[in-house]
């Protein structure tokens, strides 16, 4: 057998090789997120969950914060919708500047997250409810990205 | 963030990285085709993400995953099928040819003359010796393989016993 033989047979044994390292990756992953229950180690913790909602907003990419609500959150609002309140929270706060999310109160399996957006021009403060949802962190209500776009809290 | 978690999540990507590497070659960075290059810069990036929780675990390892079994695949198809290798990571193209620079290939490949000296210079070929080459291709890998005239390459043991046999089979 050639030299170029032994190298495709090679590489043929390290592509199921490779895919169960992949597999056996992801079944550990998934043994921590359902079996251990963990919320925090492999998944987003809702702390980042939220921040990354707002700046994604913040940002004006529409369907990375689309895809960060819960199914029914992601029913039940349009694309229209969330470029609203993105328009609406950049034209109030200007360039973002920071965003800080922090746990303040749990409800069965609810989360709420104090989130404080600051930019150039204003602060907003609201409290963003998150629930796990296949494992991961998810917004619930669309409905709550209105206090993002609400009255200035001032700076 | 707890600095445990970055810890514990840096250390479980270093093993699940370590072990794709070791599956599909080490040729990561050195020696690395352009492709090969992006996909670790990708990788890099998602490795990042996932350190710091922006984006979940699985993410990192479904995205390192596909881009490792893909490259896979590609390489096993490359080597099977001459046209697929052509296709794929692209003949290495001739840049110099009996010591003169194809202006074609290097049209091609956005490679000046200055770019072939340098090149050249670092494979220990000064511009003096340009006659010498009989071809000179430029790897996917960004290094310059050079092939020399039969009358260029460096005398062998074997050409000093042809030299040593003539000289006994002459008259004296």
């Amino acid at each position: 057998m050639g030299e170029g033989a032994h190298a495709v047979e090679a590489l043929v044994k390290a592509l199921p090789i490779a895919t169960g390292v992949v597999l056996l990756a992801l079944g550990l992953v998934a043994g921590s997120v359902f079996g251990l229950n963990d919320e925090a180690l492999f998944v987003s913790p809702p702390e980042i969950v939220a921040q990354e909602f707002v700046r994604a907003l913040a940002h004006g990419h529409i369907g990375s914060a689309r895809s960060m609500l819960t199914r029914d959150g992601q029913r039940d609002t349009s694309n229209e919708e969330i470029r609203r309140t993105s328009d609406d929270l950049r034209s109030r706060l200007g360039r973002l500047d920071d965003v800080d999310a922090s746990v303040v109160e749990r409800r069965l399996d609810t989360l709420f997250l104090r989130t404080r957006v600051q930019g150039e021009r204003d602060t907003a403060e609201l409290t963003l409810p998150v629930i796990r949802e296949f494992g991961e962190w998810s917004i619930t209500r669309a409905s709550d990205m209105a206090g993002l776009a609400g009255p200035p809290t001032g700076a | 963030m707890s600095l445990f978690g970055i810890a514990l999540r840096a250390l479980v990507a270093y093993v699940f990285l370590l072990a794709l590497i070791r599956v599909s070659g080490k040729r990561i960075v050195s020696e690395a085709t352009g492709m090969q290059f992006v996909l670790a810069i990708i990788v890099g990036d998602l490795v990042d993400d996932a350190i710091f929780a922006s984006i979940p675990f699985a993410q990192l390892i479904v995205a390192a995953g596909t881009l490792t079994l893909l490259q896979l695949t590609v390489a096993i198809v490359a080597m099977l099928d001459v046209r697929a290798w052509k296709i794929l990571e692209g003949a290495p193209p001739i840049l110099l040819e009996n010591g003169i620079p194809r202006r074609g290939a290097m049209r091609h490949q956005r490679i000046n003359r200055k770019e072939i000296a340098s090149l050249l210079r670092l494979a220990g070929i000064s511009a003096a010796r340009w006659a010498e080459i009989k071809r000179a291709r430029i790897e996917e890998e960004g290094i310059v393989a050079v092939m020399f005239h039969e009358w260029a390459k460096p005398a062998q043991r074997n050409d000093a016993e042809w030299v040593k046999a003539r000289m006994r089979s002459r008259p004296s």
